[in-house]
């Protein structure tokens, strides 16, 4: 046992009053049953607390009506919707500072914690497509994904602006430190409408993120837009004739929070420096491919428990994959949401 | 005034805003603007730099000089694939000699911009493209306006560079510091032999003769007239007057083709006598001056 984690269990043995139970709120699915094994299963053996996951949709405003009346202590969150939660003060502030050390906040990639959230694991909108649908050259661009010319096929996208308008200005050539700023002006959402327009023929769209990796599956799609777990199972646990295309991947990171109505700030908080521990995020990391947001936890990924395979090609922010890697700007998406879905609602209407 | 007109045209166009990192990206996207566009755009970022400049805000002629190349560069790839029937290019081309093209002719750096594009580009074609322009648009920027914008401005202050480093900084130096303080005077009823022997005393040949408000009238050279009453008399005018805005280059200039000992300074407002330089010392001034160039350029060696 690491010294760290000995003065974790002293603490709380100290504590006057134990904790008796921490709920931890999640998303359910294979996702939290790799959080329960990798994650909450060893923190609960350590420290004897009495752990409860629970289950919502990932909003905040689920938070603000759910959070006080069933207890919720920790919450998994996406950046934007902590940022959101944050600035309405649905958070527990955290001092960074104290809970951890400088080192330690210089290992964390892409961006480290902030005053309400502690960057977990990181999942990737990429780019698949059906193997068997191209006999030779393979698409290997995001550019590929509106050449139909090249790659002529159905393209399955999600029925939302969200991802495919940074590819539409990947595609044109943008570099990723300007797609957010060119898609605040006019302008640029203009252009990311007009790539869009290409293949407007061509899309399938979907609603759930289990239906781009079905899509290629059966032939309804040779080209999709989805989230790199839904793949990776498909690819790996199905053996669908699914490849990756890593290049223009948007990375967005899934971060740990505490609720400000939370009845165990103390216990809430060793969790979640409990959970960011490179071990941690590691051993999530085996087994689900979500990647971990530590640098060092690269170094610790090993093999898939279930398949028995390396996971690390599989993570969507490993360094070995090159090409173009976009980091979600939570920010963009908390300040325009509104925005993008009336423009996105307005090009739809267009094709009628 | 300037900030007010900066505002309200960037309400109907945020593309003139700021050193438009996201419009020079626009750029190099085929088709991000419509020919219409461009041209407004070329005009409004055109005449508000020359305001806010105007005006003295901080900043330069350097970035907005980018944006309007570049621009103009798209401007023409618009022309050219709309109307020509050869197929041409992507607009990032025309935007990058476009843009080069015109900032170097702005800051008088023809192989600095080469070598920019060369350097971030890595790309031949794309360089030799963008050297073309660059070469045209000196040459044409040079018969019709001058060197570059830096240039002109310092002209505008007096200081010229068309004829080299040696004449702006002989251009910089004023006969008026370098007045002989022996310089004989003299008013105009004074006696001629009187005068005559005060410039035996201090070996002149020329005394200046001034009136009664010190007003320079003329030079009196003892026996060069015979039998004189007065100085007054016997004064012809200067052949050559400086005054105290004359430099060192014009005063070369002038000093061509003279003979005598000494050149009176007279202030350009009043009229009034200053004092007299002599020819000695304005060729060893230039010779000074001269020679801690020659230091100068040397000093590395």
């Amino acid at each position: 046992m690491r010294l760290s984690d000995l003065l974790l269990v002293l603490s709380l043995i100290a504590a006057p009053v134990a904790a008796e139970e921490l709920t931890i709120v999640s998303w359910g699915g294979a996702y939290e049953a790799a959080q329960r094994q990798a994650v909450i299963d060893p923190f609960a053996t350590q420290t004897g607390l009495d752990l409860k996951v629970t289950v919502y949709d990932g909003s905040w405003t689920a938070l603000a009506e759910r959070g006080s009346a069933e207890g919720w202590d920790v919450i998994d969150m996406l950046a934007d919707q902590a940022s959101v939660a944050c600035a309405k003060g649905l958070l527990h502030e955290i001092d960074p500072d104290t809970l951890f050390s400088q080192a330690a906040l210089q290992d964390f990639t892409p961006f480290g914690p902030d005053r309400c959230a502690v960057p977990q694991n990181a999942y990737a909108r990429v780019m698949a497509f059906d193997d068997r649908a191209f006999a030779g050259v393979k698409p290997t661009r995001i550019g590929d994904f509106f050449d139909t010319t090249r790659f002529p096929g159905p393209r399955a996208i999600q029925r939302s602006p969200d991802g495919i308008l940074e590819w539409a200005l990947l595609a044109e050539g943008v570099p990723p430190e300007q797609v957010y700023g060119l898609l605040s002006t006019d302008r640029g959402l203009r252009l990311a409408f007009r790539k869009l327009d290409t293949i407007r023929d061509d899309i399938v769209w979907w609603d759930d993120p289990a239906e781009p990796a079905e899509m290629l599956s059966d032939g309804r799609a040779v080209m999709a837009a989805g989230f790199n777990g839904r793949f990776f199972d498909a690819a790996l646990r199905d053996r669908a004739a699914i490849d990756i295309v890593w290049d223009g991947r948007i990375v967005g990171i899934e971060v740990w929070a505490i609720a400000a109505t939370t009845d165990e700030p103390d216990a809430a908080r060793d969790f979640i420096v409990h959970a960011t521990t490179p071990a941690s995020m590691a051993r999530f990391a085996t087994r689900i491919p979500y990647g971990p947001a530590r640098r060092s936890a690269f170094d610790r990924i090993g093999l898939n428990p279930d398949t028995g395979l390396p996971m690390r090609p599989y993570l969507p922010n490993a360094p070995q994959h090159g090409g173009r890697i976009l980091v979600q700007d939570s920010s963009w998406y908390a300040n325009t949401e509104e925005l993008r879905q009336r423009r996105f609602r307005g090009w739809l209407d267009t094709a009628e | 005034m300037a900030g007010l007109a900066v505002g309200l045209t960037a309400l109907a166009m945020p593309d003139v805003l700021g050193i438009g990192t996201s419009t020079l990206r626009f750029a190099t996207i085929d088709g991000a603007f419509a020919l219409g566009e461009v041209i407004v755009l070329i005009a409004a970022k055109t005449v508000l730099t020359a305001l806010c400049i105007g005006a003295g805000f901080s900043g330069g002629a350097f970035s907005p000089s980018l944006l309007i190349g570049s621009l103009i560069g798209v401007f023409f790839w618009t022309v050219a694939s709309a109307f020509a029937v050869v197929p041409t290019s992507g607009a990032a081309i025309y935007a990058i000699s476009g843009m080069m093209g015109f900032a170097s002719a702005v800051i008088g750096a023809p192989l600095t911009c080469i070598l920019i594009v060369f350097e971030l580009t890595r790309n031949y074609d794309v360089t030799i493209a963008a050297m073309v322009s660059v070469v045209f648009s000196n040459l044409v920027s040079h018969r019709v306006f001058g060197r570059s914008l830096f240039d002109v401005q310092l002209a505008r202050r007096g200081i010229d560079f068309s004829l080299g480093r040696d004449r702006a900084h002989l251009a910089a130096l004023k006969v008026v510091d370098h007045l002989q303080p022996e310089a004989v005077t003299a008013t105009a009823d004074d006696a001629p032999e009187h005068v005559a022997d005060r410039l035996l005393e201090q070996g002149w040949r020329e005394a200046f003769v001034l009136d009664g408000d010190g007003r320079l009238l003329g030079v009196f050279t003892p026996g060069a007239h015979g039998d004189i009453g007065s100085v007054g008399s016997g004064a012809v005018p200067a052949r050559l007057i400086f005054d105290d805005a004359t430099d060192l280059a014009e005063a070369m200039e002038r000093l061509r083709g003279f003979v005598g000992d000494a050149v009176p300074v007279v202030s350009g407002e009043s009229g009034k006598y200053l004092g007299a330089v002599s020819e000695a010392d304005l060729v060893s001034a230039w010779l000074d001056e001269s020679a801690r160039l020659r230091r100068e350029e040397n000093a590395s060696v």
